[in-house]
């Protein structure tokens, strides 16, 4: 049982940073981009690329975040920039369609690339485990569940502390009156889309490292959906308890009714709490 | 001239709600715009702001057109807005509100002596000051909205709809601070259904109605004149 927790929390912690990317955009911009679980992937092939140059996959990660973030702002002006005028309906519906478009773009230029073959990047420490008090934990899952803290408690700081964090949280909150401030609310989306899709690359490094196909993204976008609902929309620091939240859920389930079950659980307890927390799990209460 | 509006025209889609509009606010005065409900009051100001384009006519501010520009542009130009409905960050404290009205680069190293003033005109701001801006009452958030737009520093300011939904008592306290920011060398243009306060502060005022202005003048004059005094002022 204390086995299947350390795997519950290792694999939540990549539900939380997979949701992370996914809050981030929705809180400010309401857009759901469908395409991010696939844009995690392409860093995935990207990070596979790199490594059969020699780079190892954690060094790589840095380098794809910043390729991820450019892209991402391409993608925004691109495409997505044109919807800020719309109503917050209008956003939600819009941005599903051009995403969706953009996965299928992705994954079917991915297999072009490079097949429809499960891939698995596979430095020498891929299979290490260290035990602690008769549990055994896995090196990689480990430093992912480290670097996602690192990288959350950063954009929590980047977010409260710095000018631009704060006009980001005053454009989610009423992009009109933020405009007023002085806000360039156009810019300030831009670079929220783009960090987000930046984020996308440290699960592309952890996916890389268990394995991926062209076109998984959807399971993993799917994953992060159900966290951001579970954490409250809107509340980026719920995000991570919610990711945690889901995964041990799923692996209690696991120990008890066996693996085939893991995907309904995660969709049970997401139903449920949607029943009986309609706002979320780690919301705040609403003002 | 501070502020010139000329000709402007303002299209909804079809729907057209201002004709031909003409304005002036001169540095350091008091203008008031009058007007009832669904006259277009805040979509004129709105339009000074740049959140509506307007389909014809010109803005200027000082020498710079700001027909085509972006709102964050125009409030960096030196136009603060206090918007109908105050338009607060309601998940950020009070203070977290003041600080976002400094956002405009010239704002920010003034911040820590621009917040003493506005604690000075609202003192229970400061005892807010780390409340949730949703949890104030309307009064408090109105001040609130005053005080934001204060932090940016602009020297002129156009406020929309202050007086709605607050107690007489409250609006007149309210309307003395406009009176103190005045003194203080700020420009206020003031959107209003309160007519008999707006005009007792105000210098000039433009009558706004179903779109086109159809008078203007002296504030003073204006309160005399037969067509407000039966319209505005309740008095047949
Ligand atoms: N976004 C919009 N889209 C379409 N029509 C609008 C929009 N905003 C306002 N209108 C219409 O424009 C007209 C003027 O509205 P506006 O809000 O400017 O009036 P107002 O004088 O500020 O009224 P109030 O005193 O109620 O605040 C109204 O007929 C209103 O229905
Ligand atoms: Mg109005």
């Amino acid at each position: 049982m204390g086995q299947t927790l350390v795997y519950g929390v290792l694999n939540g912690a990549l539900y939380g940073i997979i949701a992370l990317g996914i809050a981030l955009v929705f809180g400010v911009m309401r857009y759901l981009n469908l395409a991010q679980g696939s844009l995690i992937i392409l860093g995935a092939y990207g990070i596979l690329f790199l490594f059969h140059l020699g780079v190892d996959p954690f060094a790589s990660m840095p380098l794809i975040a910043f390729l991820l973030f450019l892209l991402g702002g391409a993608l925004f002006w691109a495409s997505f920039s044109r919807l800020i005028a719309l109503s917050e309906a209008g956003r939600i519906k819009n941005s599903l369609l051009i995403s969706f478009g953009l996965m299928l773009l992705i994954d079917n230029l991915a297999t072009l690339l490079w097949t429809g073959d499960e891939r698995s990047i596979t430095p020498a420490y891929s299979g290490l485990t260290f035990g602690i008090a008769g549990l055994r934990f896995p090196l990689i899952g480990c430093v992912g569940v480290l670097s996602a803290l690192v990288i959350i408690v950063a954009l929590h700081l980047f977010l409260a502390r710095t000018y631009f964090g704060k006009s980001i949280m005053a454009v989610s909150q009423d992009h009109e009156a933020a405009s007023l401030m002085g806000v360039n609310v156009n810019l300030t989306c831009l670079v929220s889309f783009a960090i987000s899709v930046g984020l996308a690359s440290i699960p592309s490094a952890l996916i890389g490292l268990k394995s991926f196909s062209p076109t998984v993204g959807i399971q993993w976008f799917n994953k992060g959906v159900i966290v951001v609902m579970l954490s409250g929309i809107g509340n980026i620091n719920g995000v991570f308890p919610a990711g945690l939240f889901l995964g041990i859920m799923e692996a209690i389930s696991v120990y008890f009714f066996g693996a085939p079950y893991r995907e309904v659980t995660g969709l049970v307890v997401f139903v449920l709490v949607m029943v009986l927390f309609p706002k979320g799990l780690f919301k705040r209460q609403e003002l | 001239m501070m502020l010139r509006v000329e000709h402007v025209d303002v299209r909804y889609g079809d729907l057209q709600v201002l004709w031909d509009v003409d304005l002036e606010v001169r540095q350091g005065e008091i203008v008031a715009l009058v007007g009832s409900n669904g006259a277009g009051k805040s979509t004129l100001i709105r339009t000074i702001a740049g959140l509506v384009k307007p389909s014809g006519g010109t803005i200027h501010y000082g020498d710079a057109l700001l027909n085509d520009k972006p709102p964050h542009t125009i409030a960096a130009s030196g136009i603060s807005m206090v918007p109908e409905g105050r338009r607060l960050f309601p998940k950020m404290t009070v203070l977290q509100n003041l600080e976002m009205g400094a956002f405009l680069r010239k704002a920010r190293p003034q911040k820590e002596t621009t917040l003493d003033w506005v604690y000075e005109i609202f003192p229970i701001l400061r005892k807010r000051s780390h409340q949730p801006a949703g949890l104030l009452s309307g009064g408090e958030q109105q001040m609130l909205a005053i005080g934001r737009a204060l932090m940016g520093r602009n020297d002129f300011l156009l406020l929309d709809e202050l007086s709605l939904g607050l107690s007489p008592l409250l609006v007149k306290q309210i309307f003395d601070v406009l009176v103190t920011i005045n003194k203080a060398g700020i420009t206020l243009f003031i959107v209003e259904q309160n007519v008999p306060m707006t005009l007792k502060i105000a210098n000039r005022a433009y009558i706004l109605e179903t779109g086109r202005i159809v008078g203007e003048g002296v504030a003073r004059e204006l309160m005399e004149s037969e067509h407000v005094k039966a319209a505005y002022l309740g008095m047949a």
